[in-house]
């Protein structure tokens, strides 16, 4: 016997306020149970009342907490409804309650098998046996595999293998006779299985597969071979048909029929899916008990917009709780969510996505996973678009040589400095009226596609799909000037690769000895490099004063350069300590978190990349500055958020390097055997900075109005308050 | 062949057995091994099946056994030979049937077929895992055939004769390769056409086995074998002609030469059981066999909009049976001639509205 306190914590506490009902209700159904043929609730549940009362003085009254009566007449009263009904819509409102009516079964089985004996039980929940024998003989119910297991379960637990008294006797037989019409066929179904001698288990399989191939035709068919207006529309029956399927989405032989449903097209107003159907196939695809394909999928969340938006939100938020960085591990949750194959086939599922990442980026301005997360989705994206259109070649970073790389990442910073300066210079002029957005400072190699996917999002902008509120319309005039450095701000946060071999090619740049012509070039490309990158973390000149940071970071890395490339060959092994100092000195008086991430990235990529071996350096400028942090941190909280930030900034550098393994242009066994020196020294340094729990940072809201589908009546996220307030935060920066 | 034969009876006996008081002295360790001689059993009939020497030997010997079963007990219920496929169904079903089944083994067929929920008795007999999916297999099925779903041009038939009727066509594809099919395929068919159980059902599900398939128009080894075999059972092609829907007769003429000339065949004595009540002014019924004047008019008016080759053939054999009955233009004098006139009404309004 086990203590009652459990039944407690299981949840039955707040149904203590309610008196326990030692008298049956006396509900409407009550009397025309007792002529029900196959539960034979009535009887056997009158039977059970007298009995209960002549055991009742025997039986321990403090086992189970009883139920309260609201509840119990409430799925009574659902399971004489259902089991009674002879016309489908009572069918249908049970497939309805399925979820709910799951967790009510549940509840009971617990009960049940709390009691000492069925005598018990039956006291504790008189109304089980009634309740059991109805919903035995609902088709809705019984076809849901986690429902029917339950209701045998629960018989299971009522069977008395060595019965005793009489209720036990009588309980016995009649679970018997509902196991037996559970399991066996009727005369009717027996009637092909009998003539060609086919078991139950085969016929029941079989007969499934082939009505559901005969009702994916139906609805693949769809109404275009209606002849006349008085013929029936073949898509009448559609939405009952979803809602019938409710508890056989997760079923594989009733995958083709989900998946016919959901690619439907709604060229009919008659064809509509039930919402109910619609949310069950979603909760189950995300998770994982659905298969879909991605054709399913994109045509679902062309269905639901809410569905689109809770998925995307789902892999953001599992991609920014993983507990370490992983490359590849994120590409393939990105994968898995079919979200970039679903945007690479419908346009209007790329724009939805976009925005919210837009969107997000904004809040998780920092955020060095999301960035991981937006270029992986950028690179799964550009995959499966180039597997689905040929002639949409994605070309990866590895197969661009060096040099190449250079002169357009150096035309790509000389072109944004210009467009930069443009933006400003007419942000601070007085304003006259709409201003039009910058120009297209995009370069045109090897971003080739990317810009073509730019040009295909303004291309789009115009079309009757975007009549959603854009990011772009939340904020002032102010926003929209700003917008266009934004455009190409996040245009480089997707295609991050660029800035990775931004960093890669300046720690690399050979150390220059005379000053010849070629070294001029050479140190104007390593600037414009720096700027690039100084503009990735300082975009603006509002909130992040790019130029102070960028006069500051000339400043930082001449010491660097200073410090870690001599010209002198070879390098003293370890540098005067003064120098080292002082470095390390103008290295922490930078003020925001942003500059720390930018010169945590430039000291990585020297310690990976740098021609002469300067890493034991570097680790010390990084011991040096972790030094510093463990003081802060007892000062201040925020501090830690800082560290948080910083560590998964380097441990998204570094899966980025070690995912580009085959990197022509660099050592790569100098570069393999220096990263994996710096993993195992970093994380050492980095611990040492007290491990701090990751918090899965709070979302943003859904920035969209639901056009086709209302919203979901319980929010997928902790919803922050107001979308626009924090959101307008953010935007104010730009 | 000896130990089949032998094994079979002490099978059959253990069957009869399930459903007696005797079962009482059963302990699951019985009862799993009555299941395993189930299953036995399903593999002979899976093996036998279209073999049939070893099938008329088996069956034999199963209604020897039944008459001496029969002696024993009373209520003894047969065993035949397409039972020993589904033996392990037959079994349970008996058991859980049996008010005298002891209560030991009904908790170990529960244990049989429940997740192992940590009460030591998971998986006591073979083969059951599958029973807890088939259970909410069933009811989806179930389900689905209650759909109000437009299936479109599948003959007026619902899912369920037509799921029905593809089960048995792809029973009757299974047996046409071996020897002897033709006396194979004609059992399963009589059987079927015989069973009192639903008199009304096999009908449609007949015509679904005809009707089930993609393309109907191309030749079909099946069809063909079921068509003949309705040719020369024509009480079972009457009981079709009085019980399916007027479309699915159509379909099924369209389908097969052979049917169209029997249904025809049909609708023409139909016809000659009809006689004009002058007073009444109206064609009645004059013995048992024959329909009412409107339903006939009803079987004709879906063949003549059925599509041109059967529209053609059969407006031209009414207009030649309105010629054999003299061409008169009166109403009253024949029959086909009425039938004539009142299409060509219904056509006329038709194309009105």
């Amino acid at each position: 016997m086990k203590a009652p306190k459990t039944v407690q914590r299981r949840g039955t506490l707040r149904y203590a306020g309610f008196t326990p009902p030692t008298v049956i209700t006396t509900n409407g159904g009550e009397a025309r149970i007792k002529q029900h043929p196959v539960c034979g609730g009535g009887k056997f549940h009158l039977l059970l009342i007298s009995l209960i009362q002549q055991v009742s003085g025997m039986a321990s009254r403090d086992k189970i907490e009883p139920f309260p009566k609201p509840l119990v007449q409430f799925w009574m009263g659902k399971a004489c409804e259902w089991s009674e009904a002879t016309v489908p819509s009572a069918q249908l409102d049970a497939c309805r309650h399925l979820e709910r009516l799951r967790g009510f079964l549940q509840e009971v089985l617990g009960a049940l098998r709390l009691a000492a004996s069925v005598a018990d039980a039956l006291q504790a929940l008189p109304f089980v046996g009634q309740l059991l024998g109805r919903l035995c003989c609902v088709p809705c119910v019984t076809a849901d595999e986690a429902s029917s297991t339950l209701l045998l379960q629960c018989l299971r637990s009522l069977f008395s293998p060595a019965p005793q008294t009489t209720i036990e006797r009588k309980a016995n037989d009649w679970i018997r006779k509902t196991m037996c019409h559970l399991l066996t066929a009727d005369e009717e179904r027996c009637c092909v299985m009998k003539h060609v001698g086919l078991p139950s288990e085969e016929y029941n399989t079989d007969s499934l597969t082939k009505t559901v191939t005969l009702l994916t035709e139906a609805v693949n068919r769809g109404c275009g071979s209606v002849r006349t207006p008085s013929e029936r529309c073949l898509c009448d029956g559609i939405h009952s048909l979803s809602l019938t399927c409710i508890p056989l989405v997760t079923r594989p032989e009733a995958a083709p029929l989900i998946g016919a449903l959901l690619r439907r097209p709604v060229s009919c107003d008659r064809a509509q899916l039930s919402e109910e159907f619609v949310e069950t196939v979603f909760t189950s695809f995300l998770s994982k008990k659905l298969h879909l394909d991605v054709h399913c999928a994109g045509a679902l969340w062309r269905h639901s917009l809410s569905s689109l938006e809770r998925a995307l939100f789902h892999l953001l938020r599992s991609a920014l709780s993983l507990s370490r960085a992983d490359l590849r591990g994120l590409d393939q949750q990105v994968n898995d969510s079919l979200l970039p194959q679903a945007c690479a086939q419908h346009c209007s599922i790329f724009l939805v996505v976009n925005e919210i990442f837009r969107s997000t980026v904004l809040e998780l301005e920092e955020s060095a996973v999301l960035r991981m997360l937006i270029q992986s989705f950028t690179r799964c994206f550009l995959t499966a678009l180039a597997a689905q259109d040929p002639e949409v070649g994605y070309q990866g970073h590895r197969e661009v040589p060096q040099e190449a790389w250079l002169q357009h990442l150096t035309h790509v910073s000389t072109q944004l400095q210009l467009a930069t300066t443009e933006f400003e210079d007419r942000d601070d002029r007085p304003r006259q009226g709409h201003r039009h957005c910058g120009p297209t400072v995009l370069p045109a190699r090897p971003a080739g596609l990317l810009v073509r996917q730019k040009a295909s999002i303004s291309s789009i902008t115009s079309a009757p799909l975007t009549d959603r509120p854009k990011i772009a319309s939340l904020s002032t005039d102010a926003f929209t000037t700003g917008g266009s450095v934004f455009e190409v701000w996040f245009l480089l946060v997707q295609g991050g690769g660029w800035v990775d071999v931004a960093a890669q090619l300046l720690a690399s740049t050979e150390p220059h000895t005379s000053s010849s012509s070629s070294s001029y070039s050479s140190s104007s490309s390593s600037a414009a490099l720096l700027w690039l990158l100084t503009f990735f973390y300082h975009p603006t000149n509002r909130g992040h004063q790019r130029t102070q940071q960028w006069e500051r970071m000339q400043r930082v890395w001449g010491d660097l350069r200073g410090l870690c490339l001599r010209p002198v060959t070879p390098p003293p092994p370890h540098p005067p300590p003064v120098e080292l100092e002082a470095v390390a000195e103008s290295l922490h008086s930078s003020s925001s978190s942003t500059s720390k991430l930018l010169l945590l990235r430039l000291l990585l990529n020297l310690a990976i990349f740098c021609p002469s071996q300067c890493d034991t350096t570097i680790l010390q400028l990084i011991r040096k500055m972790s030094e510093k942090k463990k003081k802060k941190e007892e000062e201040e909280g925020v501090e830690e958020e800082e560290v948080v930030s910083m560590r998964r900034e380097a441990e998204c550098l570094l899966a980025a390097v070690a995912a580009e393994p085959n990197s022509g242009t660099l050592a790569s066994a100098r570069v393999q055997a220096r990263l994996r020196t710096l993993e195992d020294t970093l994380w050492n340094a980095f611990s040492q900075w007290r491990e701090v729990p990751l918090r899965s940072p709070r979302l943003p809201n859904p920035p969209f109005t639901h056009h086709s589908t209302p919203p979901h009546p319980t929010p997928p996220l902790e919803m922050v308050p107001s979308v626009s307030k924090t959101t307008a935060r953010a935007v104010a920066v730009w | 062949m000896e130990a089949v034969l032998k094994n079979l009876e002490s099978t059959s006996e253990l069957l009869a057995i399930s459903e007696t008081e005797y079962v009482r002295q059963w302990n699951e360790s019985t009862v799993k091994r009555a299941f395993q001689w189930s299953d036995y059993c399903e593999h002979i009939f899976n093996r036998f099946n279209a073999e049939p020497t070893i099938r008329t030997a088996i069956e034999n010997k199963l209604r020897h056994i039944n008459d001496l079963l029969r002696k024993t007990f009373l209520d003894h219920r047969d065993l035949t030979f397409t039972d020993l496929g589904r033996c392990r169904d037959v079994l349970m079903e008996r058991l859980l049937k049996n008010p005298a089944c002891p209560p030991s083994v009904i908790n170990a067929l529960f244990g049989s077929f429940q997740p192992n929920d940590g009460r030591g008795d998971g998986q006591v007999f073979l083969g059951f895992s599958g029973l807890r999916g088939s259970v909410s297999c069933k009811s989806a099925g179930e389900m689905l055939w209650a759909t109000d779903v437009n299936l479109g041009a599948k003959g007026g038939l619902c899912i369920k004769d037509l799921v029905k009727g593809s089960i048995l066509r792809e029973h009757i594809q299974k047996l046409i390769p071996h020897t002897d099919s033709e006396s194979l395929i004609k059992r399963l068919l009589d059987s079927i056409s015989q069973s009192n159980s639903d008199k009304d059902s096999y009908s449609e599900m007949i015509a679904g086995a005809l009707l089930c398939c993609e393309d109907r128009t191309a030749p079909d080894v099946t069809r063909n074998v079921i068509f003949t075999w309705l040719e020369s059972h024509p009480k079972t092609l009457l009981s079709m002609c009085q019980v399916l829907p007027v479309l699915t007769l159509t379909e099924l003429a369209q389908q097969s030469e052979q049917f169209r000339l029997a249904y025809v065949g049909i609708l023409k004595n139909w016809a000659s059981a009809l006689m004009y009540d002058v007073t009444e002014g109206e064609w009645i019924i004059s013995d048992d066999n024959g329909v009412p004047f409107s339903t006939l008019t009803e079987h004709f008016r879906y063949l003549v909009t059925s599509g041109h080759q059967l529209e053609a053939h059969t407006l031209r054999e009414l207009h030649e049976l309105k010629e054999g009955d003299g061409g008169f233009e009166e109403r009253g004098l024949s029959v086909w001639g009425d039938i004539l006139s009142e299409l060509s009404m219904i056509q006329s309004l038709a194309s009105v509205s």
